[in-house]
C-alpha cells in the first residue's frame, strides 16, 4: 500500500518529476518489481491519480481526510483477507528491493516489522537546556518505511487510534505500538535512505542519490 | 598565513606508530596564500596568543577536530574524512571554519599514523589555496568593515599586511579510541592550558564537514559554563531495540541528537581526562567523561540541521548539496 499524503506546505507534489519520473512512481515501481508483492494499492487523491499511467496499481482508494482516516478506510476496503500489508509513504522514493525483501521475509513470523536504522548520533534527553538521560546509543533505532502488518492487526489498531479522540497522528506503526502494546514490533534494517522528500533541497539530494547510483 | 607544524612534544615514546616529524610547510607552497591576501581571507579574526591575566572578555579556545577514528562504514578503505567533498576533503572544510572563527587560538588536528600523507595531502591542496583566495573577495568587504567597526574586546585587530597570523595547524597522533586521542591532545594543549592561555577547548568530529562558523561562535560562548556545551537537534520517534531486534520502548519522546563540537572549560577537562585514563573509564561522548568527573550536567545549545556527520556513502552527496545551498560553493572542478 502505497500511501501518497499531502505533504507539509512547501513540500514538492508527490507528481514532480525525479530522475525522469513522478516521484509516487519510484515507490509504485519499486513495489512492482517485488517478487515478494502480489497487488498494490495506491492510497491518493483524485488529482494525483489522473497524474498516473494506468496498469499496475490494482486498486486505488481516495484519501479521506486525515492520513489516519485515509489509511483506515483503504484497509477496511481490503476486506477480510489473512493478507500481510507493507505500508509505504509515497513521498519516501528512495525504495529498494533488499529493505521490502527482508520487511516481507520478517513478516511470515511476526504481525508487525518496521524499516527502522540505527541512531548515528548519541541521543540524550534534556530538561532546561541541561542534558539528563543518555541512553545506549547502540539500541535505539530511528523509524523509516516500509511498515508491515498482518491485516487484522493495522485494521484493529487504526480503529482504537480513530475512537480515541487525543490519536496524535504517527506513522503507521507508532499506531500499533500505542494502542496494541501487546503486539510484538520487529524492527529490520532499512536503508538509511528512507527520508522523506519534504522540500525543494530534500528533491535534489534524491536526484543527486539516485543519479550518484549509491542504492 | 596557515602554518602547518607537527611538533612531536606531548607525545611520550611508544604511543605511536611513528616519531612524529616537524613539518613546516613554508610559503608559496600549496596553502602559502600571501600575507596580503590572508588580512582580508578567512582568517581575519586572528586573535595573537592570549596571556594569562591579559584583560579580556572573551575566551580562548583550542579547537581538537578528530580525524583518527577508523570511519570506513561509508565505504572504500580509505579513512572516510580524507574522502573528497566539493572539491576537498571532508576534513579540510571543517579545518577551515574552525581556522577562520574569531576565538580560535590553536587549532589540532588528531590523526591515524598511518593516514599521515592523506592528511597531508588533505591540509595543503592546492585547491584548498585556490579555494581560501576566492573566499577572500566575499569577505573583504563584509568581515573586515565589521571587525573594524566592531572594535575588538581583546584589542586584537585583523593582522596587518606582511604579518602571519591564524592558528597554526597543529598535527598530533591519535590513539585507539576516540577518547585516547582527546586524551593525547589535552596534553598537547596542556602547557597552554596551566599557562592560562586557553580557556575553552572545542572537540569537533572530522566526520561533520558542514559545521558553520556561528555554531562555533556559539558553543565557543557557552562552554565556559561549568559542564561545558554541547550542540543539539531535536528528533522524534525513536525506539529503543530489544537484543532479539524488536521494539522494547516505543515512547522515548522528544530526544536531542548530539553534535560536535561539544565545547568545555579547558582546565577541568584536562583532569577530567587524566583522571578518566587513570580509572579505565570510557564515556560515549566528551560531554559523558566531563560530567562523570565534575558531576555537572553540559549544557544543551540549539545546533544545525545542516552539521551532518558523514556516515552511509550517500551522506556525501547530501552535504555536497547543504555546502551548495548555504552558498559555500564547491570547488571549481
Amino acid at each position: 500500500m502505497v500511501v501518497a499524503a499531502d505533504g507539509p506546505p512547501g513540500a514538492p507534489s508527490l507528481l514532480a518529476p525525479l530522475a525522469g519520473k513522478p516521484i509516487v512512481e519510484h515507490s509504485i515501481d519499486a513495489f512492482a518489481a517485488a517478487p515478494e508483492v502480489d497487488e498494490i494499492v495506491l492510497v491518493a487523491p483524485p488529482g494525483l491519480v489522473r497524474g498516473l499511467p494506468a496498469g499496475r496499481v490494482t486498486l486505488i482508494a481516495g484519501t479521506a481526510g486525515s492520513r489516519a482516516a485515509s489509511v483506515a478506510r483503504a484497509v477496511e476496503a481490503l476486506g477480510e483477507a489473512q493478507c500481510h500489508l507493507l505500508i509505504h509513504d509515497a513521498a519516501r522514493p528512495l525504495i529498494g528491493p533488499r529493505v521490502i525483501a527482508a520487511c516481507a521475509a520478517a513478516l511470515g513470523s511476526a504481525d508487525a516489522v518496521c524499516a527502522a536504522v540505527p541512531a548515528s548520533d548519541t541521543m540524550v534527553t534534556v530538561e532546561n537546556d541541561i542534558i539528563s538521560e543518555r541512553p545506549d546509543r547502540s539500541r535505539l533505532r530511528r523509524r523509516e518505511y516500509p511498515q508491515g502488518f498482518r491485516l487484522p492487526v493495522i485494521r484493529r489498531g487504526y480503529e482504537l487510534a480513530l475512537a480515541d479522540p487525543g490519536y496524535q497522528p504517527t506513522d503507521d506503526c507508532g499506531v500499533v505500538l500505542r494502542y496494541l502494546p501487546g503486539v510484538p514490533v520487529r524492527l529490520v534494517p532499512g536503508s538509511g535512505q528512507g527520508f522523506p522528500v519534504t522540500s525543494p533541497l530534500d528533491l535534489d539530494i534524491a536526484e543527486a542519490i539516485l543519479r550518484a547510483q549509491l542504492r | 598565513m596557515l602554518r602547518l607544524s607537527v611538533p612531536a612534544a606531548g607525545h611520550k615514546a611508544g604511543e605511536v606508530g611513528e616519531p612524529a616529524r616537524p613539518r613546516v610547510l613554508p610559503a608559496g607552497s600549496a596553502l602559502g596564500f600571501t600575507a596580503r591576501e590572508f588580512t582580508a581571507g578567512p582568517h581575519y579574526g586572528y586573535h595573537a596568543p592570549v596571556r594569562a591575566g591579559e584583560n579580556r572578555t572573551s575566551p580562548a579556545a583550542a579547537a581538537v577536530i578528530l580525524a583518527s577514528g577508523a570511519g570506513v562504514r561509508v565505504g572504500g578503505e580509505r579513512n572516510k574524512v580524507y574522502l573528497p567533498l566539493g572539491g576537498r576533503s571532508v576534513l579540510a572544510w571543517s579545518v577551515r571554519t574552525f581556522a577562520a572563527t574569531p576565538g580560535i587560538a590553536a587549532l589540532l588536528v588528531v590523526i591515524r599514523p598511518q593516514d599521515r600523507p592523506l592528511a597531508d595531502t588533505a591540509l595543503s591542496d592546492s585547491v584548498l589555496a585556490d579555494t581560501v583566495l576566492a573566499d577572500t573577495v566575499l569577505a573583504d568587504t563584509v568581515l573586515a568593515d565589521t571587525v573594524l567597526a566592531a572594535g575588538r574586546p581583546d584589542g586584537a585587530l585583523p593582522a596587518a599586511p606582511g604579518r602571519p597570523a591564524g592558528p597554526a595547524v597543529e598535527i598530533i597522533h591519535g590513539g585507539v579510541q576516540r577518547q585516547d586521542s582527546e586524551l593525547m591532545a589535552l596534553r598537547h594543549l596542556s602547557p597552554r592550558i596551566t599557562a592560562g592561555e586557553i580557556d575553552v577547548v572545542l572537540m569537533h568530529d572530522a566526520a561533520r564537514p558542514l559545521v558553520s562558523g556561528e555554531l562555533v561562535s556559539a558553543v565557543l560562548t557557552a562552554a565556559a559554563g561549568p559542564g561545558g556545551a554541547v550542540p543539539g537537534v531535536p528528533r522524534h520517534g525513536l525506539v529503543l531495540a530489544s537484543e532479539d531486534g524488536a521494539v522494547a520502548e516505543a515512547d522515548l519522546g522528544t530526544m536531542m541528537a548530539m553534535q560536535t563540537p561539544q565545547g568545555f572549560p579547558a582546565g577541568p577537562l584536562l583532569e577530567a581526562y587524566e583522571r578518566a585514563a587513570a580509572d579505565g573509564f570510557y564515556g560515549t561522548d566528551t560531554a559523558a567523561c566531563m560530567t562523570r568527573h565534575t558531576g555537572l550536567p553540559a549544557r544543551c545549545v540549539p545546533g544545525d540541521e545542516h552539521n551532518i556527520k558523514i556516515t552511509y556513502p550517500h551522506d556525501l552527496v547530501i552535504a555536497e548539496k547543504f555546502l551548495a545551498s548555504t552558498g559555500r560553493t564547491p570547488c571549481a572542478r
